[in-house]
């Protein structure tokens, strides 16, 4: 996946809402085989049950059950155009939601890394519209086991912090987010 | 935000209104799958999350 992402609501597909309030939008990419795929946008239509304010918006293609496939590997012919689709079907729907927050979940830790590297490599424009933060989650050690074979973590202790994402910061792969935050500034 | 952005925003926002209510909901795995909804299970977890975005 191409890491020179330049973000631009300017340079951005066609999209097309599913629905009328947004949560639900779509686009067509082009692939780099020459073919193309309808790419989906969704918003959750609730939010977390302890969190009001946080709605989590995902994308990708559809599977057969017409669920987003977040982990589809697809080569895209215009990464750039792609990711300021979404973002700005994200954007279009906060404009409507001043006050909620939209959380995008890193798949696994190398897509992690490569949004937060689309993110610092676009942060001036990104940070003229969204407050911009990332969570990661902390997890308790009890106490060490009396062997080696003793797990010392409690994930049922499970503690949350959250940074406000600035330019420059610099994360090591493996330390990455596990889900950015966006609100509309 | 710029007069062309704004005006992309509009646009879009014209083209849900011409989809009114029959549109389609978004499905259970977006509602339910992020690692947000797997993870912070608690009303003390939520609580520190929240403080935590709100002071970060």
């Amino acid at each position: 996946m191409a890491v020179a992402v330049k973000l631009d609501f300017d340079n951005t597909y066609e999209i097309e809402p599913l629905s009328g309030d947004l949560r639900v939008s779509t686009f067509i990419s082009d692939l780099e085989d020459g073919s193309s795929v309808p790419l989906r946008v969704e918003i959750s239509s609730e939010p977390h049950a302890l969190l009001p304010s946080v709605f989590n918006l995902a994308f990708g293609p559809t599977n057969k059950k017409g669920d987003i496939d977040d982990k589809a590997e697809i080569s895209h012919k215009d990464y750039s155009k792609v990711f300021s689709s979404i973002l700005l079907a994200g954007l279009t729907y906060l404009t409507d939601h001043t006050d909620q927050y939209l959380g995008i979940d890193g798949s696994n830790n190398a897509r992690a890394y490569l949004y937060y590297r689309f993110l610092q490599r676009n942060f001036d424009y990104l940070n003229q519209f969204f407050e911009m933060y990332g969570l990661k989650y902390y997890v308790r050690i009890s106490r060490f086991g009396k062997n080696q074979y003793d797990n010392p973590f409690d994930f049922n202790d499970v503690v949350p912090a959250t940074d406000r994402i600035r330019k420059g910061m610099v994360i090591r792969s493996n330390l990455m987010y596990n889900y950015f935050i966006f609100k509309l500034k | 935000m710029t007069k062309s952005v704004e005006k992309k925003i509009a646009d879009l926002k014209a083209k849900a209104r011409r989809v009114g209510k029959k549109g389609v909901k978004p499905s259970s795995a977006t509602r339910n799958g992020s690692s947000l909804h797997k993870i912070i299970k608690t009303p003390e977890q939520a609580k520190a999350f929240m403080k935590s975005l709100q002071t970060a």
